[in-house]
C-alpha cells in the first residue's frame, strides 16, 4: 500500500466503522429458515438412514456388517472345527484317522458284470494301494505332479475272492 | 479446537444441498453482514438492502447448485447475486456504462486530496456522495475501499477483468473527490 493509499484508507475509516455497525434485520434469519424448511421438509428416520447409507459412511457400515457376519459364522462353525482339530491332534503322527469325516471316496465302480454284485450273498471290503495312474482307467483326472504316488482304494470282494467293485479313497486334506 | 467446528464454505454448501438446516444457518450467519452492507452501500436504502439480502439467500436455498465451489468463493458468489439484484431492482442506479463517463484518465488521480476532503465530510454527506457515483464506480469503490476485498475477489463479484476493477476504482475515487470538492465551498459559506 502506497503512502497515499494509506492516507485514503485512514480517511475512509469512520465510514467503514459506521458500516461495520450495520446488520441486517433480525427477523430475516427466521424467515429464511422457514423457507429452508419448506424447501427441505423434515425426513423420516428411515429416509435419514437411507441418506446416511448413500454417503461414504455406508461403506464403513457394510464393512462392519461383513465383520459381524464373519464372526457369527465362526462362532457357529466353531464346535465342528474344534472337533476335527481334536481328532487330528489325537491321532499318531503321520496317520489319518479313518473316520467318514476325514476321508473322501468316489462312488463304487463295478468290476466286470454288475449283475454279480446283486447275486453275491456276502462281500467284504479290502483296503488296497494302487498306482495313481489307474484313476484314468475309470475316467478320473490324474494330477501329473502326483502321478508317481500310490492311491488307496476299497475293493469289494465276493465270497469266491473275485473283486466285484472298487472305489478310490483319499484323506480330506490330501491332494488327489 | 476441532476442524469440524469450522467447516469450510464448500463443506457447508454440500450439507446445505442435502437439506442440512444447521449448515444453512451457519452459512447465513457467516455471510449475512457482508452481503447486507454491500447492498446497503449500493442502493442506500436499508429496506431495499434487506430485501436484496433475503432474495440472495433464498436463491441459495432454492437453487444451491448455482454456486460452484470450483469457480470461486461462496462470499464472491453471494455478493455477485446481491449486486445483480440491486442493479436490476434499481434501474435508475444502473446508469450508463462507466467507460462512457470518462473524464479522468487511469492513474491520473491523486488520492491525497480525496483523503483531505473525506476528513472534512460528515458520514451522511459522504454516503450520499458515494451513492451519487455511477453504479459501476460505486461497486468498485465499496468492494475495494470500504469492504477491502482484494482486486481479484472484486473482479469475481462484478464479473469483469481485474484491470477493469482497477481502472473503475481510480475513476470512482476521482469522481468522488470531484463531488466532494463541489460541495466543500458551499459548506464553508454556510458555516461563515
Amino acid at each position: 500500500m502506497t503512502p497515499d493509499e494509506k492516507t485514503l484508507h485512514a480517511a475512509y475509516a469512520p465510514l467503514r466503522q459506521a458500516l461495520a455497525a450495520t446488520v441486517p434485520p433480525a427477523g430475516l434469519e427466521a424467515g429464511l429458515l422457514a423457507a429452508f424448511r419448506q424447501q427441505h421438509p423434515p425426513v423420516s428416520r428411515w429416509q435419514r438412514l437411507m441418506q446416511w447409507l448413500r454417503q461414504d459412511r455406508g461403506l464403513y457400515l457394510s464393512l462392519g456388517g461383513g465383520c459381524v457376519a464373519a464372526l457369527a459364522a465362526l462362532m457357529w462353525l466353531r464346535p465342528m472345527l474344534w472337533n476335527e482339530t481334536q481328532a487330528l491332534q489325537a491321532a499318531p503322527a503321520g496317520t489319518l484317522v479313518p473316520t467318514a469325516s476325514t476321508e473322501l471316496t468316489t462312488a463304487f465302480f463295478p468290476l466286470g458284470d454288475p449283475a454279480r454284485i446283486e447275486a453275491a450273498q456276502h462281500a467284504r471290503m479290502v483296503r488296497v494301494s494302487m498306482p495313481r495312474a489307474s484313476l484314468a482307467a475309470y475316467g478320473l483326472p490324474v494330477n501329473p505332479e502326483l502321478a508317481d504316488e500310490a492311491i488307496e482304494a476299497d475293493l469289494l470282494v465276493g465270497d469266491d475272492g473275485a473283486p466285484l467293485a472298487l472305489r478310490f479313497v483319499r484323506g480330506k486334506y490330501q491332494l488327489i | 479446537m476441532s476442524v469440524l467446528a469450522h467447516p469450510t464454505d464448500a463443506e457447508l454448501h454440500n450439507r446445505l444441498m442435502a437439506g442440512d438446516e444447521a449448515a444453512f444457518t451457519q452459512v447465513y450467519r457467516r455471510h449475512k453482514d457482508v452481503v447486507y452492507r454491500f447492498a446497503l452501500m449500493l442502493c442506500g436504502a436499508s429496506g431495499l438492502a434487506a430485501d436484496a439480502t433475503q432474495e440472495t439467500f433464498l436463491l441459495l436455498i432454492r437453487e444451491p447448485a448455482r454456486f460452484d465451489p470450483a469457480r470461486g468463493a461462496l462470499s464472491a458468489f453471494l455478493l455477485g447475486v446481491v449486486r445483480n439484484l440491486v442493479r436490476r431492482g434499481r434501474d435508475d442506479l444502473a446508469v450508463a456504462a462507466p467507460d462512457e463517463d470518462d473524464s479522468v484518465p487511469d492513474g491520473s488521480h491523486d488520492p491525497t486530496p480525496l483523503a483531505t476532503l473525506l476528513a472534512g465530510e460528515t458520514l451522511n454527506s459522504l454516503h450520499q456522495a458515494i451513492l451519487s457515483l455511477p453504479f459501476a464506480y460505486r461497486e468498485a469503490l465499496v468492494l475495494c475501499d470500504l469492504q477491502e476485498l482484494p482486486y481479484l475477489d472484486a473482479a469475481n463479484v462484478i464479473g469483469c477483468p481485474i484491470g477493469t476493477v482497477r481502472s473503475r476504482l481510480n475513476r470512482a475515487r476521482a469522481k468522488l473527490a470531484e463531488l466532494l470538492a463541489e460541495h466543500a465551498p458551499l459548506r464553508l459559506e454556510t458555516t461563515l
